[in-house]
């Protein structure tokens, strides 16, 4: 793409230095740093990049371990003025104390974007001066240690927290949050085992959990428009006495924020609530709620089919669901124990008498052609008053006869909704 | 489409703002193609100038009448509210294949004129063209003159800062790594020490290679450091002794070979590093005492402060066991606590 040129001196490196470091910013670090050696002009344009980015593409090419991180320390201790961001992300190194002093380095810099995201050997502690980061803006860390010294006053700029397999002090960290008051989005995966996390953060926006915890609860989120909840228990559900059974489930989502807008809940999240008594629908609704995703959805556990529709019908303002199912079943033929189970489900989703009266459009994933899960679709289109559309994606070993059979059964069933369509796709795997 | 013709036929549809480029020429612009541009909006609005070709704005040197009819294009798309992302991206990828020297004038223009957006286009467009080549061939695109020796381009860069934290980083780093040395041989002089003793001290020198040995932003003495890098070999050979691990005979070889030019066309490692490599004499020989004396105590008190940061953690880690222990033990050094009471041993 070198075009006819008109002139043969030098056309850039007298451009602005404005738009020079314009240039500079879009280049990955590794062609950054090599503009050094391009002339005598050029020699330091690049020590004042406003981000210091050291991820893939930089570890490829930069020799071994020992050289990455003496070229790792070289590039900070020659960067001049502030950084906005500092990213290290799957270096093919592990925790070292290398780190550490780097991000010693990095406190004289005024850094508002922090990412350490590791991959190889034990997480990283962070160290304590990682705490004095004060234009701390976005933070995001995996396979580390996060424990906030006890006097920290908290990050009091911080919007954006990501911690992935990060270990932290589960008692501490409610605390920890409530002195983040701009925290707008909060994700914790695969993090602690928390036995009652309170959140306290009056700018939250977004949350995304998905890990262990006995209880989550939301003090004082107004704003809070989108919330995702994935909980894996590894053990089984405590007993419970009866009258207390229906009052968690109740509770969880009256301590809801109002404002709350999309909602992720995994199944595991729906199980760990006991089984018991069931409330036809929640007493307080979440008018704002648009969106609710259901994942590993299992139609012939009564459990997530019961809760499932508890969840549709409490939220008046519904409009998408979005359901992925989750078929245990691998072999076709019929588990004896299973059956009566199956039979328990049917006869439940026969005897509701329901309509949902927004609900316009119905997306289905990992739909498997099991018996009991076109029952609960044909559930749905039987009493969605509003239908648009119902798109199923399939797995993609269906045959295409059967599923041109599913379609017509689907098809022909009874439909609430006469201009409910009813798409059936193969799903994308890559995607 | 020329501004002229649409004056004519529709005189009364439209409103126009006169402007001036550099040459003398006066062009009409419709008024909403040229408030796009901040720097004519606001000189319409705080001046009023640009009503009639008396009072045309007088566009900054860097715009050129080709580069304008560009830029105008580009502000004539993009001011309609109407269009759709995808759009907006498609006219975007197509409005920069341009040659690199209309890039240029382009990006520079659009700079003066304060289209942010159009800078960032040009910008990111100019950047696609020097990323993943080599410095050759980026010279060859944009006749940048290739005016440093070959020394030169294999010189370390030095920190040019003033900033006294980052001169007392690199000197302490400096002091460490010749106390480092100083054990390490009394050690190569013991047996073999437990492996775990080794590998700490091989993470810190190589760390501290990594250190800057040029603290200060003196220039007199850049000179003698040419000559200098050659005795980096023998050091990094001395401290490879024992541990065959860590592969730090690259840097030496690198250092070996400088001058084929075949080596700067290979990947980053070679180009780069020379420009790290870290000149590891003594420049305190340089110093008369007095200002050596002083820079020692700046680096001790400034280690001073440093630890003072973190004492609960230091204690921490000392009470965390034996593991931690040892590498502290064998220092002995107080301020070492520091390097050795974070993150984990290897």
């Amino acid at each position: 793409m070198m075009g006819i040129r008109r002139s043969t001196s030098d056309i850039i490196s007298n451009l602005p230095s404005n738009i020079m470091e314009n240039i500079l910013k879009y280049l990955p670090l590794r062609d950054a740093g090599r503009t050094s050696v391009l002339s005598r002009r050029w020699r330091y344009k690049w020590v004042t990049l406003p981000q210091l980015e050291f991820e893939n593409q930089f570890f490829v090419s930069s020799g071994d371990t020992e050289k990455i991180k003496a070229i790792i320390c070289r590039v900070l201790l020659l960067h001049q003025g502030p950084l906005v961001k500092f990213e290290l992300s799957y270096p093919p190194f592990g925790s070292c104390m290398d780190i550490d002093n780097w991000i010693l380095i990095l406190l004289k810099k005024n850094i508002q974007k922090f990412t350490l995201r590791l991959f190889v050997g034990p997480n990283h502690e962070c160290p304590c001066h990682l705490f004095s980061f004060l234009q701390l803006k976005h933070l995001n860390l995996r396979k580390c240690v996060f424990k906030p010294p006890p006097a920290f006053k908290g990050f009091s700029r911080l919007v954006d927290l990501n911690l992935l397999y990060v270990h932290v002090a589960p008692e501490m960290f409610g605390e920890f949050i409530s002195h983040c008051p701009l925290l707008e989005r909060l994700r914790l995966t695969h993090c602690s085992e928390f036995d009652s996390l309170e959140i306290y953060a009056p700018n939250l926006k977004d949350f995304t959990f998905c890990g262990v915890s006995k209880s989550i609860s939301f003090k004082n989120t107004p704003l809070l428009a989108v919330i995702s909840i994935t909980l894996l228990s590894y053990y089984a559900n405590v007993e419970r006495h009866e009258e207390e059974t229906d009052s968690e489930w109740v509770k969880f989502f009256q301590c809801l924020p109002a404002a709350i807008e999309y909602m992720h809940l995994d199944s595991s999240f729906l199980e760990s609530f006991p089984a018991g008594h069931l409330p036809v629908r929640l007493p307080s609704t979440l008018n704002h709620l648009k969106v609710l995703a259901l994942s590993d959805i299992c139609c012939y556990i009564l459990d997530h089919v019961s809760r499932a529709l508890c969840l549709l019908r409490s939220f008046l303002n519904l409009e998408r669901v979005k359901i992925s199912m989750y078929d245990d079943d691998d072999d076709d033929d019929d588990d004896d124990d299973d059956v009566p189970q199956r039979d328990l489900v049917v006869e439940y989703l026969e005897a509701q008498d329901f309509s949902l009266k927004q609900l316009r459009e119905v997306k289905i994933r990992n739909f498997s052609g099991a018996k009991s899960e076109l029952h609960f679709t044909k559930i749905l289109l039987a009493h969605s008053t509003v239908l648009e559309k119902m798109e199923i994606l399939h797995y993609p070993g269906i045959s295409d006869e059967v599923r041109v059979m599913m379609l017509d059964e689907l098809t022909q069933s009874p439909k609430a909704s006469p201009k409910a369509e009813v798409v059936c796709k193969p799903l994308d795997l890559d995607l | 489409m020329s501004e002229g013709t649409m004056a004519v036929v529709k005189p009364e549809m439209k409103s126009y703002i006169w402007v001036q480029t550099a040459d003398g020429s006066i062009q009409q612009v419709e008024e909403e193609v040229a408030m796009f541009c901040p720097m004519i909006c606001r000189e319409v609005l705080q001046t009023g100038m640009g009503s009639s070709k008396n009072y045309a704005i007088s566009l900054p040197q860097r715009v050129n009448p080709a580069t304008l009819g560009l830029i105008l294009d580009y502000c004539r798309f993009h001011q309609l509210q109407g269009r759709s992302n995808k759009e907006r991206k498609i006219f975007d990828e197509k409005f920069v294949r341009l040659d690199t020297e209309k890039l240029c004038e382009l990006a520079s223009a659009a700079d003066s004129l304060q289209l942010r957006p159009l800078v960032d286009l040009t910008s990111r467009a100019l950047a696609r063209m020097i990323e993943g080549r080599t410095p050759e061939e980026v010279r060859e695109i944009f006749n940048i003159p290739d005016d440093l020796t070959e020394e030169e381009k294999l010189e370390p860069l030095r920190n040019i800062t003033d900033d006294p934290h980052i001169r007392l980083l690199n000197r302490l780093y400096a002091r460490k790594r010749k106390e480092l040395k100083e054990r390490e041989q009394l050690k190569n002089i013991e047996n073999e020490e437990e492996r775990v003793d080794k590998r700490s001290v091989d993470d810190l020198l190589s760390f501290i290679n990594g250190g800057d040995g040029d603290s200060k932003g003196v220039r007199a003495i850049k000179n003698k450091k040419k000559n200098r890098k050659r005795k980096d070999q023998p050091r990094n050979s001395s401290s490879n002794n024992g541990n065959g691990d860590h592969k730090k005979t690259d840097t030496v070889d690198n250092v070996a070979s400088p001058t084929k030019s075949s080596k700067f066309q290979d990947s980053l490692p070679v180009t780069f590093s020379p420009n790290l490599e870290f000149v590891e004499d003594d420049i305190d020989d340089e110093l008369d005492p007095a200002m050596k004396e002083k820079i020692d105590r700046e680096v001790e008190d400034f280690a001073r402060r440093l630890n003072s940061v973190w004492p609960k953690r230091v204690q921490e880690s000392v009470s965390l066991g034996s593991e931690r222990l040892v590498p502290m033990s064998v220092y002995g050094s107080g301020s070492f606590n520091r390097f050795n009471g974070f993150g984990k041993q290897q």
